[in-house]
């Protein structure tokens, strides 16, 4: 420690002294935890069998890998985090960590979670990671989301990657049922995010982010937000009948595509008028309902594969 | 004496996460080698 008596220091400005917490926070832990998910779903249902310790280190490189990006982001987007009350307490608009700091361990665990996942997987999953990285923190990050309202559509194929990542680290190559896993997000990112948007338009419109409610008006993206979600029921279901499936995936999708769409119609159907009047309760339930969607539909992978482990082959159809 | 200053709280803080981090990381990195030996050991051509 060094010799750094109190009576030197006055009061600490928080960027001064980051705890070990703010750079933690920098990594978007909850971001971070959905990714873990979705990519341990994805090394499960692999039909493959992997060491233990492989998985581990797998897991944690992609998520360190999804940390850094997250940390990208916030280097790169402080200025309007500072201004939005979503994100107004990150570490970086907040003063926690200094925006050269968050920079520094961005690029630094980028370079080590895509060497480290060389290492303990494939060059394949590794390349993955590392394009990955690239498409959120450059062509998410710095160019769409502040140029198009469909940011958000092409820049979810980052937040899809990771069970694709998981599923070549175990396999070494990419298959027909990753890639449904990589549809089934990219085509859930947008009516998730916009049920989002939606009650959260103010804050978008006052940084200039050009969201889909801000660029297009509420009442286009409530009739978008409903056909994604009908482009997703097919998408979601598709799955169940790949190596990947079985039946509690089918069972789980199907009753967890009646609930989206369920809820994405009735966004679809009401005025702002409405949606003011009580808050945007079905907005905000569907918001909701989106991520026990996604959460349920991954959890399906993973118990489809506890049932294949328990029972044996039980003759599932495997169509694609 | 010298009491502990706030900012000195904020750096053992770091520093002891950092440890753990680095700690955590040798770690893994023997097991899997240990791992890979082993599935090598069964499959001298993977």
């Amino acid at each position: 420690m060094t010799d750094i008596s109190t009576a030197q220091i006055g009061p600490v400005a928080r960027s001064a002294e980051p705890e070990f917490r703010d750079f933690v926070l920098l990594l978007k832990p909850r971001v971070m935890s959905l990714v873990v998910f979705t990519a341990l779903a994805g090394m499960v249902a692999a039909p493959v069998p992997v060491h233990p310790a492989v998985a581990l280190a797998s897991l944690i490189c992609i998520a360190v890998g999804a940390g850094a990006s997250g940390a990208l982001n916030m280097w790169w987007d402080a200025d309007i985090d500072a201004r939005m009350r979503r994100t107004r307490a990150r570490p970086v608009p907040s003063g926690l960590v200094a925006p050269g700091e968050a920079l520094g361990l961005g690029l630094g665990l980028s370079l080590i979670s895509v060497l480290m996942l060389s290492v303990f997987a494939n060059p394949l999953a590794a390349g993955l990671l590392a394009f990955t990285i690239f498409f959120y923190v450059v062509v998410y990050t710095m160019w769409l989301k502040r140029a198009t309202p469909q940011n958000i559509v092409i820049g979810g194929a980052a937040g899809a990657f990771p069970p694709v990542i998981a599923w070549a680290a175990v396999t070494g190559e990419v298959s027909t049922a990753s890639v449904l896993m990589f549809a089934v997000i990219f085509i859930w990112t947008p009516p998730h995010f916009w049920s989002l948007a939606l009650f959260r338009n103010d804050d978008y419109a006052r940084v200039g982010v050009p969201m889909m409610p801000v660029v297009v008006g509420e009442t286009s993206t409530r009739r978008q937000i409903w056909l994604y979600s009908l482009l997703l029921a097919p998408v979601a279901v598709a799955p169940a009948f790949t190596v990947a499936g079985g039946p509690v995936c089918l069972a789980v999708s199907l009753l967890a595509n009646a609930a989206f769409l369920r809820g994405a119609w009735r966004v679809s159907r009401r005025t702002q008028a409405l949606a003011l009047a009580d808050n945007y309760r079905a907005e905000k339930r569907l918001f909701g309902v989106s991520i026990i969607y996604l959460f349920a539909l991954f959890a399906a992978f993973i118990l489809d594969a506890a049932l294949a482990v328990v029972v044996g082959p039980i003759g599932w159809p495997v169509w694609f | 004496m010298r009491e502990d200053h706030e900012l000195h709280r904020r750096r053992r803080s770091r520093n002891l996460g950092v440890l753990v981090v680095l700690l955590a990381f040798v770690a893994l990195i023997f097991w899997v080698t240990i791992a890979k030996m082993g599935i090598h050991a069964r499959n001298p051509w993977y």
